[in-house]
């Protein structure tokens, strides 16, 4: 299986402060901001030289989002990598202990590319991107 | 088969906290160790350690500690 860091997820407590912070460190945005409605997230990536975050903050009171969230303080909370195959990778992943715990389903925020998510005690959070 | 307290043995290990502490009964979220993170850790683990696989579609439905030992005794 061959992976390629595509993106950092960050938990914030709302897009444009978040943006504002990050920008004071020379992250630039990317993206436009999406709202993932069927997520109930705010999305918008930024760039700084080669790596690239992805903001999500809350969209509605009861997004999931918000128990990420540490004590209303923005945390990285998952990497996502690029494979060529969702189906082939999740063999891979199944066979290295992960569980799937959202099948594969379009993002919004990455052009509607499939992505799919898993979850191991060490590594965490696990968001694949499908390549174009 | 396993019993009900030996499961809870071993979710309290999982869980990190004294067996005498938790039941069937304890739900999601009712203490500070269980939350969406602990969730799918607890699919994970519990899992491995029964050869059960919890469909992911009925992991967010899971609320209680019985829940998970629903698929043990299924």
């Amino acid at each position: 299986m061959k992976l390629k860091v595509h993106h950092i997820g960050y938990a914030v407590p709302a897009i444009e402060s978040a943006r504002a912070e990050f920008e004071s460190l020379g992250w630039v945005a990317c993206s436009d901001v999406t709202d993932d409605v069927s997520r109930k997230v705010r999305i918008q990536f930024l760039r700084l030289g080669d790596e690239v975050i992805e903001l999500v903050a809350p969209l509605t009171d009861d997004s999931p989002i918000k128990k990420t969230l540490q004590k209303g303080s923005g945390t990285p909370y998952h990497i996502c990598y690029e494979v060529d195959s969702l189906e082939a990778a999740e063999t891979d992943m199944k066979a290295r202990r992960f569980l799937v715990f959202k099948k594969p389903a379009p993002a919004p925020a990455i052009d509607n590319r499939r992505v799919e998510w898993f979850f191991s005690k060490c590594n965490g959070i696990v968001e694949l991107v499908e390549a174009k | 088969m396993t019993t009900e307290k030996d499961f809870l043995v071993f979710v309290a290990g999982v869980l990190d906290v004294p067996a005498e502490s938790i039941s069937l009964g304890t739900a999601y979220e009712s203490i500070p160790e269980w939350d969406s993170v602990m969730q799918l850790r607890l699919t994970l683990e519990i899992g491995s350690e029964y050869d059960v696989e919890i469909p992911v579609d009925e992991i967010a439905d899971i609320k209680t500690l019985g829940g998970f030992y629903k698929y043990l005794t299924a």
